[in-house]
């Protein structure tokens, strides 16, 4: 039965709607909760989602609507068009694929192979998600797609088919369950653009958050009003209809475990839309070792990627359509980075022999960086970003029991241990900080301060613990008592520097700091950065160009303790610079009423 | 007798608009997913320039450059209306609220949320309007709040901004909500005098309550960020 999409009564009284906008085309593949279209009426922007799963059919094109007509139908595999509604299909909507599958193009996204490989006609059937992945599920690692044609145009002769314009498959996705959507292992790779013409930006297969995939996630808009992307986010695009998240906070594990594996994801994404030569593992799920560590090893050496990590050449790339990546690329998307020469810094990338990392003890902790090539300039590696930090991949350790609640801790790995090779490396310690009196603090200021509006958190504590302990410390010499609060947004991070946070009236600068803008040039000498925002209980900071070290502030337990975790970059200052300096901030944080003092 | 309707006010302070609208995106999700709950929150915005879905490009009174100049960042988000301000000074009040719970339409949503602040502007003795051509509430024909909200699965997200004392001038960069000639107003400036912003958050919340027929809760922040509450 055709499912129908209508437009919504919004309540008495409403005017007619506009049908601002499609969100899907004409004839995609829709789930059961897509948003379809958005309905405007009177400041109101009513997302109207699909009620049932199958191929969307329009029935009229955007503009103004009444509430309650039928503005398009959702088929299923082998239905059609109610009768009066497909004689307007077929006069109005021309342009799009017709129901006499025989003739017409597939709809799915595979094209040519997967018609043949299962012999059955595939006009309606092959828009069914499922037998869209059970095609997909067939292609291996170091495939390529077969060449498809653009869905939405076929009349054009000229442009159909394209020659080739898809990605290799770099990670062989799981076949699905028979019966519904797939549930895809944090950190598969999804990664080919089919049907793309070549004129819009490329449709991105996605990992949506919540793990379902969306193989035929046609172009859609992100939250920001950006163009859709696969670059943007960890190991994911998104999808406009799901909470963009903050860079790699939920990268991994999705909506119920928004906690986990939130410090190395980020920008993780560029090797897997590159064409360059293919990372040359063997074991396709262990691509969720991008942390180095879990499903990598656990699994037997054989499968470790490191185990047989000497580059090699994609032999496919002979078929590389330079121009093709060179179009692909959207304009001015601030997601995308380009492929540096000689690949990425990362593993099996020609120009790095990874062939002798040693395999760790699994479960030891890892007590030294690796950085591979010494003699590799990061800058050739990598345009140089105002935040090194999260565009790297640098490995940490725990070196140095400062906290005794640590040091008698059973060993565990650290939060954001990895393999794999970096422009800089950071190293970290931290420690436990009792906030109770910060509390206490805060909030005798908040009433004091109640007229103004002007409320301190422990943010602002902590800044200005900082900026007294960086004007006792050596290695700020010169650098005055500036200090920066990183802004993580899902755009990426800024800075909201705040000058003499060491000195003048608190509350002066608690204000100051509010009404910041935050910036990308920094000009402070060190920065903190919070995961408490996140509700999150501690995470390694980004390290700044050119600064010492950072500060991390994790959220405040139920023990009324947090974490503050230190990066810092071993040549710039010494352990004991950045032990003495973050022991000084506990200090200062735990016995807070010295830091009103001007 | 059903459960009365609850909802949980949130006190978040001065935010950036950025987090607080992922914060909200994030509710809307786990609440049109069935869990999550009826949220309110209340903030002010660092400045900031917003615009409606549909108005992609940004309706200035001065070019884009200008506005760069004052570190104000330009956002497109997916809520209904044209450009808006926001910034200190601004009671910004963003409900997530599934309105079939609510037994609710979405025009009754929205008329209640310029209800709310008519009420809020009685309290301080100024008579707030509405216009029958454009949403938000005025006063002598200056307008005085802006709305614009987005709705998915019958679950709410953005608005309304209820100028208290903010830096005026900055609405003098946009022409606001996509119409030339609209004169912005604030509380304080109809008032002559200085309000503080956290009464009428209060009072807004009050208002909320009694006008949607709810028990607001507000959430001790200080407790959420130890991760104590739910």
């Amino acid at each position: 039965m055709a499912v129908e999409v209508t437009v919504p009564r919004l309540g008495l009284g409403m005017k007619d709607g506009i049908i601002a906008e499609w969100y899907r085309p004409d004839g995609s593949t829709v789930e059961q909760g897509d948003p379809v279209y958005r309905l405007e009426s009177d400041f109101v922007a009513f997302d109207v989602e699909a009620e049932g799963a199958g191929v969307l059919r329009h029935q009229v094109e955007s503009g103004p609507a009444r509430p309650g007509a039928i503005v398009a139908y959702i088929l299923e595999a082998g239905e059609r068009l109610p009768e009066p509604a497909a004689e307007i299909a077929e006069d109005a909507v021309h342009t799009f694929p017709s129901d006499d599958a025989a003739e017409d193009e597939p709809l799915n996204p595979f094209g040519q192979d997967h018609r043949e490989r299962d012999g059955r006609e595939q006009g309606e059937e092959g828009g069914s998600f499922v037998a869209a992945m059970a095609a997909w599920a067939q292609n291996k690692p170091g495939d390529r797609l077969a060449p498809v044609r653009p869905l939405y145009d076929v009349e054009d002769e000229a442009s159909s088919p394209k020659p080739i314009p898809l990605r290799r498959v770099l990670a062989a996705p799981l076949p699905p369950p028979p019966d519904s959507g797939w549930d895809a292992a944090p950190g598969d790779r999804q990664d080919f653009v089919p049907g793309w013409d070549g004129d819009e930006p490329a449709p991105a297969a996605t990992v949506e958050e919540d793990g379902d995939v969306d193989v035929f996630g046609y172009p859609r808009h992100r939250p920001d009003g950006q163009a859709p992307t696969t670059a943007g986010n960890g190991l994911f695009g998104f999808g406009e209809d799901e909470v963009p998240p903050s860079r790699g906070l939920f990268g991994f594990g999705g909506a119920e475990e928004p906690q986990r594996d939130v410090a190395v994801v980020e920008e993780a994404a560029p090797w897997f839309v590159t064409d360059e030569p293919a990372p040359p593992f063997e074991a396709p799920q262990a691509v969720a070792d991008i942390e180095g560590r879990t499903d990598a090893w656990d699994a037997p050496e054989a499968e470790q990627p490191f185990a047989h990590a000497a580059p090699s050449h994609d032999p496919l790339a002979q078929y590389a359509d330079e121009e093709y990546f060179e179009r692909a690329r959207p304009a001015a998307d601030p997601d995308w980075h380009e492929v540096p020469e000689g690949g990425l810094p990362i593993r099996g990338v020609e120009g790095y022999d990874t062939s002798d990392i040693p395999i760790k003890d699994p479960g030891a902790p890892v007590e030294s960086a690796y950085y591979l090539d010494e003699s590799a300039d990061p800058a050739d590696a990598e345009e140089p970003l105002p935040f090194p930090g999260p565009h790297s991949y640098h490995a940490t350790a725990e070196p140095a029991p400062y906290d005794a609640q640590w040091a008698n801790a059973a060993p565990e790995w650290p939060s954001t241990e990895t393999q794999t090779l970096a422009p800089a490396v950071f190293l970290t310690v931290k420690t436990t900080v009792a906030m109770g009196e910060a509390r206490k603090m805060r909030e005798q200021l908040t009433r004091e301060w109640r007229g103004s509006g002007t409320q301190p958190g422990d943010e602002d504590i902590v800044i200005r613990a900082m900026a007294r302990a960086a004007t006792e410390c050596p290695a700020f010499e010169g650098s005055g008592d500036a200090v920066g609060l990183v802004i993580a947004e899902p755009s990426g991070e800024s800075v909201a520097v705040l000058e003499a946070a060491g000195s003048g009236a608190f509350r002066e600068r608690v204000e100051t700091l509010a009404n910041t803008v935050a910036t990308h040039d920094g000009g402070c000498a060190c920065t903190l950065t919070s995961f408490a925002r996140f509700g999150l209980d501690e995470g390694t900071p980004p390290v700044p160009d050119g600064h010492p070290l950072a500060l991390g502030l994790g959220a405040t337990r139920e023990d009324g303790k947090a974490t503050i975790v230190v990066a810092y970059a071993p040549g710039a200052i010494s352990l004991h610079e950045a032990a003495s300096f973050l022991g000084r901030v506990r200090e200062l944080v735990e016995a807070p009423y010295a830091l009103l003092a001007a | 007798m059903a459960e009365p309707r609850t909802i949980s006010v949130y006190q978040l302070g001065t935010t950036g608009y950025r987090e607080t609208h992922a914060l909200q995106q994030r509710l809307q999700l786990q609440r049109r997913e069935g869990s999550g709950e009826d949220s309110l929150l209340l903030t002010e915005h660092r400045p900031v320039l917003t615009l409606g879905r549909s108005h992609p490009e940004p309706d200035l009174r001065v070019s884009a450059e200008t506005i760069a100049t004052y570190g104000i960042e330009i956002i497109p988000t997916e809520r209904g209306g044209d450009i808006t301000y926001h910034g200190p000074g601004q009671l910004v009040a963003y409900g997530i609220v599934d309105l079939k719970g609510w037994e609710i339409s979405v025009l009754d949503y929205v008329t209640g949320l310029e209800e709310t602040v008519i009420r809020v502007l009685a309290d301080w003795g100024i008579q707030g309007e509405r216009q029958a051509n454009a949403r938000g509430v005025w006063v002598g024909g200056r307008k005085i709040a802006s709305l614009g909200i987005n709705v998915r699965r019958w679950v709410t997200m953005h608005g309304i901004a209820l100028n208290v004392e903010p830096d005026m001038s900055h609405f003098d960069l946009i022409n606001p909500c996509g119409m030339a000639g609209v004169e912005m107003t604030s509380l304080s400036h109809e008032m002559g005098k200085q309000v503080s912003i956290s009464d009428v958050a209060e009072y807004f919340t009050f208002h909320f309550g009694s006008t949607f027929d709810c028990e607001p809760r507000v959430v001790d922040m200080n407790a959420k960020r130890t991760g104590a509450a739910r």
